[in-house]
């Protein structure tokens, strides 16, 4: 089954949203603002409007509804359709040109000119915490009033134990800081949507990750009932978060009702870049630990840059902040979260979920206090790290796994012990990131009188392998009596409702339900055989529990926990990182589908080996996007393949979902920021925490210590030292 | 407003006699003209290879190649690669190494590699990575791609 979706897509006959034509679509093109923080003062159409082939130039004041143009969101909804009176960022659309063809369209976009005065742009958390508010005050919804007038978008505090009576059992306290920039999803697909609109009903056709959530905001912001918009998720060309929620969905479905003609919008590959980033961090932590090597204390301090507006950012951090501490044991902790607003392009989910920003500082924590301790990092790491059965948090499920043995695998992996060549740095880190609680999918099973089986889900695809996954757990149980099963995913009009497809969640979850519709299938069958053409239709369900009183609403259903260990040696003159040796283990519970499990770790292992070493998105001081696009960007390429990269698996079959599976598509990435970090000091005492670690800031970093690269450990630790 | 000119070429071995402006690259000429939509869109700027074809069997961007640039050429997309509906070998063994995940840059990358594997010559680990530079994947990295080239480069082509 999985061969028959690779096989679609080789042949190059998967259609994607932008493949999609149909009588009498028009074409949308945004027009975006040029500057990253400005009153708009006017907007002249009339020329655009003027062109040949364009139908109609859109506006705020166009998109108006009871005076105003709408705003949406996943959580709150704060994000204009369009920009009406001030534009929050360098790129957002402030018009959209409709037009006969996609030329018409684009040539329509360049002839709308905008006057503005500008105002001072925010563009990193000094600015959001000295500037004025970009939001003003009585915008501010009920759940942020609490910091209306500042560009604080939400702050979380989570402590456990006497910080205080810590500090007297602390032998050495470890204090870094640590930065993850602004970082772009680069799905090689961009955003796309159709929208159709009929008499009080909406179709929409988008490269959506969770449809029903697009359901939701979209009903939502017209004050429609949910049934009255369908959504189909087209097959994504990639996503990583990036389309997870709504974008342009809104824009294109405003324009398509306001003329009464369905409406295609697909932005280009630079637009895209003003569309989604990963949130911007900065950490400050202090670590205190025993003569033994023993955590006393953790306290930790996240600021994340989110952009503009809201979109699912509330819940990156919150969740960051309550998690960032889940490997280690420690008496006492306190973390403070706080996501701060900005004039910079959009942010949202990317792979990870906020997890890796935190891993860094606590993984880089551990790295210096062995240095500092004279004791081995794995050792150290394996002194603190949690058991099987004990709370991660509080509240939280028991750790439901050997944290410790995915360590030592992916050390034991690399040789750990092993003597190594002069100039070798070996590092090893471990990331666990929560899924998200509280959530239900439902799935479909129907059996025909000829013995195929259709299996309808709301899971979409995006290079996840989930619906084929699917299909197999539905051969597998319903045996000889089907004689084959087909997939209808991801259309809110056809499938069961399901939450979402992310958090590594659709294994567990669908995989759970699938299985329930099975088994309600075969009961069915085995109490009333059908007559003749009745199709029999077996239905499943299951939620992941739910807890008001938990920060998150809920506790994880199952930790995705991997280790990664990284060999590699640093150029003294150049700076530059050769990545030599990777390995990588996985907590899968139990492996379903070994080939794309494996594929989906390596994925993940490589676009987290760029997020570390080269990728950011690099803004002006007007907030400009100076590389926002592919050429200047630079995403890893097959000649940043480590040569040797092994992926492996921990299988205890100790998940909630089939077989005691867990999820796993987001693990590659979780580790091996901090794992190159560590490899990087030990091959040079450098303790850098500001990524990305690349050559220039390397060098620079030799240079102003005249450090170089040695063997083992280094003898003098620079403690928190890091790289402006 | 600029005119249209005549173009012939062949697309996957089917003759096309056409009337163009001159500003239509041969990526809207495939997806948008000749409804060809296997030819991926990404960057536009010949840095992703998404768009990657072939021209009288060299691979281009076809991006940056403007149609009428290409008069009486042999073009060949994703659609004209299999053989009375059967997989080339590089297809199969693309299938067969899971060298897909979203599939968005498979069709350029297909196409970027069955370039490779024509031009000859010895194809070692280091050439089919050089080769490829020009093509980005986000989802699989890279392995499984190279290992399907890998394969087919040594004769190997096993479904």
């Amino acid at each position: 089954m999985r061969q028959d979706d690779v096989a679609e897509r080789v042949l190059g006959r998967l259609r994607y949203i932008d493949d999609v034509a149909m009588e009498g679509l028009l074409h949308g093109r945004f027009v975006r603002s040029e500057v990253a923080h400005a009153r708009l003062r006017r907007i002249d159409t009339a020329r655009a409007a003027a062109h040949p082939g364009v139908v109609r130039v859109l506006t705020a004041a166009d998109l108006a509804r009871d005076g105003r143009v709408p705003r949406f969101g996943p959580l709150v909804a704060d994000q204009p359709v369009l920009a009406d009176d001030v534009t929050r960022y360098r790129g957002e659309p402030i018009a959209l040109v409709v037009a006969r063809t996609k030329r018409a369209a684009a040539e329509g976009a360049a002839l709308v000119t905008v006057e503005v005065e500008v105002l001072p742009p925010v563009l990193d958390v000094a600015d959001a915490l000295r500037l004025p508010a970009i939001h003003p005050a009585q915008e501010r919804p009920a759940a942020q009033r609490a910091w209306a007038g500042t560009n604080v978008m939400g702050v979380w505090d989570f402590g456990w134990g006497d910080l205080e009576a810590a500090q007297a059992r602390t032998a050495v306290v470890v204090e870094g800081r640590y930065s993850s920039p602004f970082a772009h999803h680069l799905a090689i697909e961009t955003h796309g949507v159709i929208a159709v609109p009929e008499p009080d009903r909406l179709t929409v056709l988008s490269s959506a990750q969770h449809p029903f959530v697009l359901r939701r905001v979209l009903a939502t912001m017209l004050d429609w009932p949910e049934d009255a918009v369908r959504v189909r998720s087209m097959p994504m060309g990639g996503s990583f978060g990036a389309k997870g929620y709504p974008k342009i969905e809104p824009a294109g479905a405003l324009a398509a009702l306001a003329l009464r003609q369905p409406v295609k919008v697909v932005i280009d590959a630079e637009e895209a870049f003003l569309t989604a980033q990963r949130e911007g961090s900065e950490v400050r932590a202090r670590t205190g630990f025993d003569a033994d090597g023993r955590i006393t204390f953790q306290d930790m301090a996240v600021d994340f840059l989110v952009g503009a507006w809201s979109d699912i950012s509330p819940r990156v951090v919150l969740k960051s902040g309550l998690h960032a501490l889940a490997p280690y044991r420690a008496p006492a902790a306190r973390v403070r979260a706080r996501g701060l607003f900005s004039t910079t392009p959009p942010t949202t989910a990317f792979r990870g979920f906020g997890a890796p920003h935190t891993i860094l500082a606590l993984e880089g924590q551990m790295d210096r206090a062995a240095a500092r301790l004279g004791i081995d990092p794995l050792e150290l790491r394996l002194r603190n790290i949690r058991a099987r059965g004990e709370p991660s948090a509080y509240g939280e499920t028991p750790v439901d796994g050997d944290w410790a043995s995915l360590l030592r695998m992916a050390a034991d992996g690399l040789g750990w012990d092993a003597p190594r060549r002069a100039g070798v740095g070996r590092g090893v880190a471990i990331g666990v990131k929560s899924c998200i609680p509280g959530t239900t999918s439902g799935a479909r099973v129907r059996l025909g009188a000829d013995g195929h089986a259709i299996l309808e889900v709301g899971t979409s695809e995006m290079g996840n392998g989930t619906g084929a996954l699917l299909a197999g757990l539905v051969e597998q149980r319903l045996g000889g009596q089907a004689r084959s099963v087909s997939v209808v995913a991801a259309d809110t009009g056809l499938t069961p409702p399901d939450a979402l497809t992310a958090s590594s969640r659709s294994t567990v979850h669908m995989g759970n339900a699938v299985q329930a519709a099975c088994d309600d299938l075969l009961a069915r069958l085995a109490a009333d055989r059908p007559d003749g053409d009745a199709e029999v239709v077996g239905q499943g369900s299951y939620t992941a529990e739910a807890d008001p009183t938990h920060p998150l609403g809920g506790p994880t259903p199952f930790y995705e926990a991997v280790a990664t260990a990284v060999e590699l040696t640093v150029d003294e003159r150049t700076g530059h990182l050769d990545i030599e040796r990777i390995v990588h283990v996985t907590d899968a519970g139990r492996v379903l589908d070994p080939v794309r499990a494996r594929g989906l770790d390596e994925g993940g292992l490589l676009m987290g080996i760029g997020l570390a070493i080269s990728e950011q998105l690099v803004l002006d001081a007007d907030g400009r996007a100076r590389n926002g696009s592919s050429l200047d960007y630079r995403i890893p390429t097959t000649r940043d393949v480590p040569p040797r990269m092994t992926s492996l698996f921990l299988e205890n079959s100790d998940g909630p979902g089939p077989e005691g599976a867990k999820g796993l598509a987001e693990g590659g990435i979780l580790a091996v920021a901090p794992a190159i970090c560590a490899a990087v000091a030990d091959a040079t005492g450098l303790f850098l925490g500001d990524l990305p670690l690349t050559p220039e800031r390397i060098w620079r970093a030799l240079t102003a210590t005249g450090a170089s690269p040695t063997a083992g450990a280094p003898e003098t630790v620079r403690q928190g030292a890091s790289v402006p | 407003m600029s005119g249209t000119y005549a173009l012939g070429l062949w697309v996957n071995g089917e003759r096309h006699d056409l009337a163009l402006p001159p500003e239509v690259t041969l990526l809207e000429l495939l997806r948008d003209v000749l409804g060809l939509t296997g030819t991926k869109v990404n960057c536009q700027q010949g840095e992703c290879g998404a768009c990657t074809v072939l021209l009288d069997g060299r691979a281009v961007d076809a991006c940056l190649t403007l149609a009428l640039s290409i008069p009486e050429r042999r073009v060949t997309t994703i659609e004209g690669l299999a053989r009375d509906g059967e997989p080339s070998p590089l297809q199969r063994a693309f299938i067969a190494a899971d060298a897909a995940q979203c599939g968005y840059c498979t069709p350029g990358m297909v196409l970027a590699a069955t370039a490779l594997l024509e031009a000859g010559g010895m194809l070692t680990r280091e050439a089919i990575e050089k080769g490829l530079e020009g093509n980005y994947c986000r989802c699989t990295g890279y392995e499984p791609i190279v290992a399907a080239i890998e394969a087919v480069a040594a004769g190997d082509s096993r479904r």
